[in-house]
């Protein structure tokens, strides 16, 4: 029972297309029906098509009757048959039979109206005709139909109750409905009986004695099921076996067919392989199937109980009325509420402002807010709440709770009327304090390290031995930035407070901010300079250009100028110059990038409007103050370099007419010459060592850039030798660039370019 | 702005690590988090069926936030200004 359903070997012969052709719906049911019943019979099972299946016999435990004898006190060899009904009743099968035709003719010869009887007789009779040569139910011969059998025999004796009753015990209906949806085979196998239930008469025309019937389900749907049963048993007593094996194959087509694909009938039998194939996909099939149900009802089942929860809490609704849930938002909106968002929820305030408005340029990707745009996207903010009906609502009942808070600021706790306990509130401005921090302590150390007896630090002091502190330098960037925030604070609100007033506090607030940034500090005292070691922490650098922005033309100079002064002391300069090998560690090389984004934009700002004598006075500070061969090593340096150098060459050309400025004086370029020249006398052999290793992944733009800036101002013979010395590179870049892929390539030559355009070459002009 | 909607992953007291989508938040800072799970799965296999979860503020050690949501630089000048607030004397 292993192979297939039946039990059977599904490795058959093949089929014939006969077979196959014959294979049509209404026969493959009649197949079905026919080759179940076979099987029972040769297995010697019941007709009770559940129970052939019913694994309920392998229980019984056959062993251990040894002392059955004792037990019963009987000699168990000698067991009578008293018991067996069954075969009493085959013996007067013959008789029941005849009294069932008796039974029928006497219907027939009775007036009825009954149209359904009649119509039935006949194939009535015809069951019984069929059964010619076939084998009986029961096993003994039971002779059909003798025409002797006449109806006068027992011409008062009802139809018998005997068959149903007996075919009733093994079988109640009931069991077969409910075993039904198990296999489709078995819902195949039924159909005849539920589809002609009425070949039998029905039973309560027949006068069945009282208790004659069997007890529990009414025989009405029983007896014409059992009739067709036996019917088909009957027929099908002499088919072949090849005829049982092609039912076999058409159970599963017909399977096929109910799971609403065409039965592949056609396939089918054509080879064995094919067969096999087919039966392959039927399992196939059969466990998709199988999949797909379990999918349902695990859907079902999380539905049910979704519905069920629902239905739980449903007893719940409408336990709070509106008033209630409005208090308790109240009393939630409370705590984020704040009548100065700018400084209570500052982090939401400016993020908004400048996720509003991505569009507005800012100065620079560093530039964590424009002070300006704040106010402006605040407004913005409030206008789209504005519009909004239901915010406005809101905003009535904030406004509502801010003046209730305002109206007692002290209290941190709530009784609310019959609750348990007391309400917090705590909020993010007045949190409940976990650690008990001693202030004494910093206060007395604070005075001990400012004794002039500022509220802060007067921070890098320099220490005796002249280093400036780490933790000073620290403290000094939080000051600036803590001026830096005023200012910028100062500045959203300057619509709303006097003009005097706010020009007053923001004057005093930028020279405390000068102040902070210790530029003025004299050089020489202690090494690095304050203001230097300030630029040497990324905060620091960071912060540069927030500052920069509350400066004025002077302040600007003196800290362009004490940058340039101190340049080589500075951390993007002295460590960011590989040795031989060009190796600069990564976080150093980040903080040139941060150095690069931050400090340079604004300088090279305040470079590009400055006058000549400026530009002059800072390089001629530059190489006096530096070693220039050691700062042309680095990036940055080389930067500041390139800044003065095509500054200059512009103001030289008169481009400074164009901002207003005048044409630059003779002698102002007499000057620069003389300094570029320094430059250039100073560089001199040692151009190529500006450049990165050959082989590094460094990108050499910036000293192309600078080489180029040279070139423009170089005479012929500057020219000449700056060519000499770099021809190598170029040479080795442009056959370097004709070996790596295309858009590397060309980067490689826009950049030799950069400095070849300046000396009116080009690369292409280069014969390798 | 709000984060409501985003993955977060918020670390406990007692070292559980749960990563969901953000549903809600308090003025305690409880959370409620949907689509959950839990950071070491083979340590904590019986989390596995919890599918959303309320967490108390106070059991809450970390609140991983995407970082391509948090503005650091504007956050650093958020906690000096909270520094700066009135109970703690401003420098002068």
């Amino acid at each position: 029972m292993s192979d297939s359903y039946f039990g059977f070997d599904t490795t058959m012969p093949p089929l014939n297309s006969d077979q196959l052709t014959a294979g049509t719906a209404e026969i493959t049911e009649d197949e079905l029906s026919k080759n179940f019943e076979e099987f029972a019979l040769e297995s010697g099972q019941d007709f009770g098509c559940d129970q052939g299946f019913d694994p309920l016999a392998d229980q019984l435990v056959e062993t251990g009757d040894d002392y059955n004898e004792e037990t019963f006190g009987n000699d168990i060899t000698n067991i009578g048959d008293d018991f067996d009904f069954t075969q009493s009743n085959a013996k007067i099968a013959d008789t029941i039979q005849k009294e069932e035709k008796l039974y029928v003719d006497r219907r027939k010869s009775a007036p009825s109206d009954n149209n359904e009887l009649l119509r039935q007789r006949p194939l009535f009779s015809n069951l019984w005709d069929d059964q010619s040569g076939g084998i009986s139910v029961n096993g003994n011969g039971s002779y059909p139909n003798d025409p002797t059998n006449d109806p006068k025999t027992s011409p008062l004796m009802p139809e018998s109750p005997i068959s149903p009753s007996i075919w009733g015990s093994y079988h109640p209906p009931s069991t077969r409905k409910e075993s039904l949806p198990r296999h489709h085979h078995e819902t195949n196998l039924h159909h005849p009986s539920y589809e002609n239930p009425p070949t039998y008469p029905p039973s309560q025309i027949s006068p069945l004695p009282p208790g004659f019937g069997p007890p529990g389900p009414p025989p009405t749907a029983r007896v014409p099921t059992l009739e067709e049963i036996e019917k088909q048993l009957q027929r099908q007593a002499g088919q072949s076996l090849t005829k049982r094996m092609l039912s076999l194959a058409e159970v599963e087509a017909a399977l096929l067919g109910l799971n609403g694909r065409p039965p592949p009938l056609p396939i089918y039998g054509q080879t064995e392989g094919a067969y096999r194939e087919q039966e392959a996909a039927f399992l196939e099939q059969e466990a998709a199937i199988r999949e797909q149900e379990v999918m349902y009802y695990e859907r079902e089942r999380k539905r049910r109980e979704k519905q069920r929860k629902l239905a739980d809490m449903a007893k719940y609704n409408g336990l709070m009325t509106q008033n209630d849930k409005d208090y308790i938002n109240r009393i939630q909106i409370s705590q984020l509420v704040t009548d100065d968002p700018y400084s209570d929820d500052f982090y939401y305030q400016i993020y908004t402002a400048i996720r509003n408005r991505p569009a507005q340029p800012q100065m620079g990707t560093f530039s964590p807010h424009a002070s300006g745009g704040g106010a402006m996207g605040h407004e913005r903010r409030h206008r789209n709440r504005g519009s909004e009906s239901g915010m406005l609502k809101v905003q009535q009942q904030v406004l509502r709770i801010v003046n209730d808070v305002r109206r007692k600021p002290k209290s941190t706790q709530l009784s609310l009327e019959g609750a348990l306990g007391k309400i917090a509130l705590n909020s993010v401005r007045n949190p409940r304090q976990l650690l008990q921090v001693s202030t004494k302590h910093t206060d007395t150390h604070q005075n001990h390290a400012s004794p002039s007896g500022g509220s802060h630090q007067k921070v890098p002091s320099i220490s005796s031995h002249g280093v400036v502190d780490h933790r000073k330098v620290l403290r000094s960037i939080e000051n600036i930035y803590w001026a830096v925030l005023r200012l910028e604070e100062l500045k959203r609100n300057q619509e709303r407070e006097a003009k005097d007033k706010w020009q007053e506090k923001y004057t005093e607030l930028v020279n405390k901010m000068w102040e902070e940034l210790l530029v003025t500090e004299p050089i020489g005292v202690s090494f690095p300079h304050p203001f230097i070691s300030i630029l040497s922490v990324s905060k620091g650098k960071k912060v540069i250009p927030r500052v920069l922005r509350h400066c004025n033309k002077d302040q600007f100079t003196t800290l362009i100028t004490m940058l340039v002064a101190n340049f080589e002391a500075l951390d993007v300069c002295k460590t960011a110059i590989g040795g031989s090998n060009g190796n600069i560690k990564q976080s150093i090389l980040d903080e040139v990038e941060l150095f690069m984004n931050t400090v340079v934009p604004p300088l090279l700002q305040f470079v590009a409007e400055a006058p000549l004598k400026i530009v002059n006075g800072l390089l001629t500070l530059f190489i006096e103050r530096n070693n220039i061969i050691w700062v042309a090593k680095s990036k940055v340096g080389l930067a500041f370099l390139t800044m003065f150098l095509s500054r200059a060459e512009i103001l030289k050309q008169g481009g400074g007419y164009m901002q207003g400025l005048p044409l630059p004086e003779e002698r102002e370029i007499m000057q620069w010459q003389e300094t570029y020249n320094r430059l250039f006398n100073q560089l001199q052999t040692y151009f190529l060592l500006s450049f990165p290793p050959f082989m590094s992944n460094i990108d050499d733009m910036y000293v192309w850039q600078f080489l180029a800036a040279m070139a423009v101002g170089a005479s012929m013979e500057q020219q000449h030798i700056l060519v000499t010395e770099v021809r190598e590179r170029v040479l080795e870049t442009v056959v370097q660039a004709s070996r790596i892929p295309q858009d590397k390539a060309t980067h490689k030559i826009t950049n030799v370019n950069l400095f070849l355009h300046a000396l009116g070459l080009d690369a292409s002009q280069l014969k390798i | 702005m709000t984060l409501i909607g985003q993955q977060v992953t918020v670390e406990l007291k007692n070292d559980l690590a749960i990563t969901g989508i953000l549903v809600s938040v308090d003025q305690f800072l409880n959370i409620k988090l949907d689509d959950i799970h839990v950071v070491e799965e083979q340590k904590y296999p019986h989390m596995m069926a919890v599918k959303n979860c309320f967490i108390r503020g106070s059991v809450v050690r970390y609140v991983k936030l995407p970082a391509s949501a948090v503005d650091t630089a504007l956050l650093q000048d958020a906690a000096r200004r909270e520094a700066q607030q009135p109970t703690v004397p401003a420098p002068r």
